[in-house]
């Protein structure tokens, strides 16, 4: 068997944490190859170690039979490996045709046309003369598909590159990835969470879980069951969640009230929030959810329409206002915004509630027992309050956020993506939590784009769509099929304007 | 854990501080003279003093060289008021306000503009050098004649003693202790050290970013002043140029004691020590007749090489931790 | 107006060259004298220090790096320049030195940036104390003086009524230009400030592109040191002290971002040139030496100031703009599928 690449027994660790225990993985010529996970299984390091981005602590690559040593991404792209990554990293400031054709060799002007009509055939519609920071997402995530399908590569690896684009976008990638297959014999390897792509496009794949593999093998000896069984084995407990049940007397009471709200990446947001409800707000990425969350939250200026809390009209000029009136709202990404990793857990937990523990002086006491407190009933695992929050696994992060913000004391929490990269056995703790807390009547607002997560935990649904909320879903019309279509901007009625 | 990491260093410090007591003493007698050396407080004095708010600002992620600068500022704007006639105390007073105004422009401009603090303060560092030039032009004492003849009484804090032992030393003790407490057990200090350990964290945590900077600034400028008094207190006399190449020391103390440049970590004890063993290396180096600008090229290098160390370190310590928690995980795999 | 903001942007140099003739002919307004070929001639002399050194440490901030010890680095260039030119009397010795000299203390701020895990603060912060420091050991204190008159008629022989040292920065300005702007590898410094990771998963070399904008800088500096000798004729103990920070400030006000990846040499030289017409007015209209510090830190914030809210200002537009796109692209796919679920539908 003649591989392109192998990889084996790759090991890796980050600030004293194992990511990749002993990994092995191999690439055929010819082939599409997909490498599944969830957040946090290793998948995008093993590939930035193939490419040179990082180097592995043990193990070793071979190229065509050859041990090989990258020392950078440089030695990668001279063995023909090319890794397009999930994030776009362009440079702003130059235009789309530079960020492409940069360091490459050969006649300019031929260079140019080889890349129109790679433009072409992926459907791009936009210049190669504007300057990249001036393009969506979306656009940006094309002219990184451009960089790496534009050179003589023998392995192209794409980082979940599906993820801003269109049907149509995504169907000219893939036309893009089977004439490169079997014309120029390349071999791919694919990282996606969509599992229709992989049974559609792949030859075979790879289960990361934790760091280690889990499965590896021919897609045609796989169904999408198999597949999720091996990722989510307690899958068949999520089911057995019971929905929120807060039966106090005012569980009828609207908390909230949002009328035609419009801001920074919303046009017109309405609904309401009971006491003690589990509210799931979802729909596609894009469709606004954490953009309305941020301004509710006070992070930027609501601009038309009104919020009414508890009655009164509600307006915010900062987090710290909107945290004075008892609004908790759990960011997104983790790591950018939700937790301080270089602090300890403790300093985590008080961080907003520093000056209600008291006055002036830091009260050392008071803040150990909040912690001890929370990481008691999160049953978050950890040796000590100084501990550093980077030390803490994913889902155990995640948990410490949760105990920050319950610490403030809210009656709305707004959770967006609450278990985004994190494994089944926290996932379902943190499902228990949300119970917890509208048991308490806590009103909860859960942002999240699994489907599955939603119809799970809400009682009732919120989808938005183009920066409008256009469906409300309750009781049995909460369903995987209503909110799909939901999510796209079909409703009952017909199709929104 | 970050604890531990931090009294290690502490310990590295004082460690270092005992070899340089040792090789200087073995130098020279009088180096370990007790009393010369606490009168030797007096001569540094005035970089511990700004050392100590310097690291609540590098803690934030920023940056202060125009610390120099307000020194002379505090000292010129002091003496000036009271060449006017004004009592000495009032107008260094109205010194320490000017240095709060220098703080208040520097925090202002840092968080207006969002550009690198280094190069808002390079240009504040001119600018208020500027203004203490023009007045002392003003004060009839033209480019860098000094104000002298200072009231007597003024010149003792500095050079004068307390049960026996120089004021200087009491000044710095006060505060480093002053400092302490606020850095390390009040709010505010929690604070600095979550913005720089993570801005876009602690903006959704509610933290006032803006607020918790512009103090921040307005003290390093107040200390500035202060300093610059000091100084003037010391030498019985006011200059524009008092503060001058200060900026390097200032910033190498703080550094030294581990403050790191990209923010949310730092500790006044190790400032404290590293002030002293800096001080105490200028102080070393002079007698055994190193000149100062050798000793300026001296604390350039001991400032890149306490930088350059500590990345090392931190990167061979990760290394060491990643593989041992990679041994860790694979037996575990292999009991399995 | 908006126009006129997005004219700024993207060629700032055509505002820096109208600021210079807005000032210009302000200060002629207020002193008669002022205006002349010969003031031009004169600033454009005065200046050719600080415009090598501007242009140099452009490279640096193009690569999102700072240097302020470039102001230090000319002065010992041209202390040990100008000592090997009086011990050997041979020019080119004198000017090799001097350039070795700019070339070596940029490699070793380059190399503690880019190998040895120092900010580029701090390393230069450090540098600067040490390059002043070996300038003022190496002389022990005593300035260099009596230059040999052969050097410096050099600099003031004239080719076409301007001067040598005038035409050295021309030709100083088209290689560097035709560099960064013409090849692959000077685009790579743009890249390299633009997104430093980014480039790096390109496969482009940054340590060594890092170290290279040092070394550019570096070696302006020491060609900033020759000029320093050939047009002055003598070099005291603090030469240099402060241009760190006016070549900062004409880096800025020519267009070169100090968030790095954008800006060009001319627009450098144009800034540069602009400070040094400020410069020269304010000793032309008998300004006393003591305000010098405080206009220089004035200008550079007010500098800074305005040009940062002038990107914040085009970054707000951007984003609107771009929401006015996303907003667009839904309605269009919308009808789309209108029209796919008005014809399809049965």
């Amino acid at each position: 068997m003649n591989y392109l690449v192998e990889m084996k027994g790759i090991c890796k660790a980050f600030s004293g944490v194992p990511v990749l225990e002993d990994v092995s993985f191999s690439i055929k010529p010819e082939s599409v190859h997909s490498l599944i996970g969830g957040n946090g299984a290793g998948k995008s390091t093993l590939m930035k170690i193939l490419t040179g981005v990082y180097k592995m602590d043990s193990g070793s690559i071979f190229c065509e039979g050859g041990e090989v040593l990258f020392h950078g991404p440089a030695d990668a792209h001279k063995k023909g490996i090319y890794l397009v990554p999930q994030e776009p990293m362009l440079y702003p400031y130059m235009t789309v045709e530079e960020n492409v054709l940069l360091g490459m060799s050969g006649n300019k002007a031929e260079l140019r046309k080889q890349l129109a009509m790679l433009m072409e055939s992926l459907n791009c519609d936009f210049s190669m003369n504007q300057l990249t920071g001036e393009l969506t997402i979306a656009k940006q995530q094309l002219t990184e598909l451009l960089r790496g399908l534009i050179r003589k590569n023998k392995i192209i690896i794409l980082d979940e590159p599906t993820s801003a684009l269109t049907n149509k976008e995504v169907e000219s990638l893939f036309k893009n990835i089977r004439r490169l297959k079997s014309e120029e014999k390349v071999g791919f390897v694919y990282i996606t969470h969509r599992m229709n792509e992989i049974f559609e496009l792949s030859d075979e794949l790879t289960i990361l879980k934790d760091g280690k593999i889990a499965a590896s093998g021919d897609v045609k000896d796989y169904t999408l069951d198999k597949v999720l069984d091996i990722m989510i084995p307690d899958a068949k407990e999520m089911t057995e969640i019971k929905k929120s049940d807060y039966a106090g007397e005012d569980c009828n009471q609207k908390i909230l009230e949002v009328r035609n709200a419009g801001g920074k990446g919303f046009f017109d947001v309405s609904f309401d929030l009971h006491k003690g409800e589990v509210l799931g707000l979802t729909g596609v990425v894009g469709a606004g959810r954490t953009e309305f969350a941020e301004t509710f939250f006070g992070l930027s200026k609501m601009v038309e329409g009104e919020i009414l809390f508890e009655g009164r009209p509600f307006r915010v000029n900062s987090p710290a206002e909107a945290i004075q009136k008892g609004i908790a709202y759990v960011p997104e990404d983790r790591r950018k915004h939700g937790g301080f990793l270089n602090s300890s857990i403790n300093d985590n937990v008080i961080s907003s509630i520093m000056c209600r523990l008291s006055k002036f002086f830091l009260n050392n006491r008071k803040a150990k027992s909040t912690t001890l407190e929370a990481i008691k009933s999160f049953s978050v695992k950890c040796n000590d309050v100084d501990q550093k929050f980077v030390s803490l696994s994913g889902g155990n992060q995640q948990k410490v956020v949760l105990g920050k913000w319950l610490a403030t004391q809210p009656k709305v929490v707004v959770l967006d993506e609450p278990t985004r990269g994190i494994d089944a056995g926290a996932r379902n703790e943190i499902y228990k939590i949300i119970g917890e807390l509208s048991h308490r009547g806590i009103s909860v607002v859960v942002i999240s784009s699994d489907f599955e997560e939603i119809v799970t935990l809400s009682t009732r649904v919120v989808v938005m769509y183009n920066g409008k909320t256009i469906s409300e879903l309750s009781g049995d019309k909460i369903n995987l099929e209503n909110i799909t279509y939901a999510s796209f901007g079909y409703t009952k009625e017909g199709v929104t304007k | 854990m970050r604890l531990k990491k931090m009294l290690n260093w502490q310990l590295a410090l004082l460690g270092m501080l005992v070899v340089e007591f040792a090789i200087f003493g073995s130098m020279s007698p009088y180096f370990l003279n007790l009393d010369n050396l606490l009168y030797n407080v007096g001569d540094f004095l005035y970089i511990a003093l700004a050392a100590l708010p310097m690291t609540l600002v590098i803690i934030t992620g920023g940056m202060d060289i125009s610390v120099g600068a307000t020194m002379g500022l505090g000292s010129i704007v002091t003496a000036l008021l009271w060449a006017k006639g004004m009592n000495i105390w009032i107008a260094a007073g109205f010194g320490l306000g000017s240095g709060a105004v220098a703080g208040l422009l520097n925090g202002f401009l840092i968080l207006l503009t969002g550009v690198n603090p280094l190069v808002i303060t390079l240009g504040s560092s001119f600018l208020i050098s500027g203004v203490s030039l023009i007045l002392s032009g003003l004060a009839g004492a033209t480019g860098f004649e000094g104000i002298s003849g200072l009231p007597e009484q003024f010149s003792n804090v500095a050079n004068g003693y307390t049960f026996n032992v120089p004021n200087p030393v009491w000044i710095l003790l006060i505060a480093a202790v002053l400092f302490y407490i606020i850095l390390h057990r009040t709010n505010y200090g929690k604070k600095l050290f979550l913005i720089g350990n993570n801005p876009d964290a602690a903006k959704y945590s509610g933290i006032n970013i803006k607020k918790n900077i512009i103090i921040t600034y307005v003290i390093m400028g107040i200390m500035g002043a202060f300093s610059g008094i000091m100084l003037t207190s010391y030498f019985t006399s006011a200059r524009a140029d008092l503060g001058g190449t200060s900026a390097l020391s200032v910033v190498t103390c703080a550094v030294l004691g581990g403050a790191s440049i990209y923010g949310g970590e730092g500790s006044i004890l190790g400032t404290f020590i590293a002030s002293l063993f800096i001080g105490y290396l200028k102080y070393g180096l002079q007698m055994i007749g190193v000149t100062s600008q050798e000793t300026q090229v001296f604390l350039g290098v001991v400032l890149i090489a306490a930088i350059s160390s500590r990345f090392f370190w931190a990167k061979y310590s990760a290394n060491y931790r990643n593989k041992r928690a990679l041994m860790t995980a694979l037996n575990q795999n292999r009991r399995k | 107006m908006k126009k006129v903001m997005n004219l700024f942007v993207k060629r700032q140099e055509i505002f820096t060259l109208l600021i210079i003739f807005v000032y210009f002919f302000s200060i002629s307004a207020v002193n008669q004298d002022f205006f002349q070929i010969d003031t031009l001639i004169r600033i454009l002399f005065n200046g050719t220090m600080l415009f090598v050194m501007t242009m140099g440490i452009s490279a640096v901030i193009i690569t999102k790096n700072i240097d302020v010890s470039i102001g230090s680095l000319m002065g010992l260039a041209a202390t040990i320049g100008g000592t090997v030119l009086n011990q050997t009397g041979n020019a080119f010795l004198g000017i090799g030195a001097a350039l070795l000299v700019g070339l070596a203390g940029g490699i070793f701020n380059g190399i503690g940036v880019a190998y040895l895990g120092v900010t580029a603060i701090i390393m230069t912060l450090g540098t600067m104390a040490i390059f002043r420091g070996l300038l003022i050991m190496f002389t022990g204190g005593k300035w260099i003086q009596n230059v040999p008159s052969f050097f410096t008629d050099f600099s003031k022989v004239r080719f076409l009524g301007i001067q040598g040292s005038i035409w050295i920065v021309v030709i100083v300005l088209i290689v560097l230009w035709l560099f960064f702007s013409k090849t692959t590898k000077g685009r790579y410094f743009y890249a390299v400030g633009n997104n430093n990771e980014g480039a790096r998963m390109q496969g482009i070399n940054v340590k060594l592109i890092t170290v290279s904008a040092f070394a550019v800088s570096g070696l302006m500096a020491g060609l900033a040191g020759v000029l320093y000798v050939a047009q002055i004729g003598a070099v005291p103990n603090l030469a240099g002290n402060g241009m760190e920070t006016q070549a900062i400030a004409a880096a800025v006000i020519g267009g070169v971002s100090l968030t790095g990846g954008s800006g060009n040499y001319l627009g450098a030289l144009l800034g540069a040139i602009l400070l040094q017409t400020i410069n020269y007015s304010l000793v032309y209209l008998k300004v006393p030496g003591y305000w010098n510090n405080a206009i220089s830190g004035f200008l550079l914030l007010a500098i800074i100031v305005v040009a940062s809210l002038i990107q914040k200002y085009m970054k707000r537009e951007r984003e609107k703009n771009l929401d006015k796109q996303i907003r667009e692209e839904f309605f269009k796919t919308q009808q789309n599928m209108d029209n796919a679920y008005t014809e399809g539908d049965a």
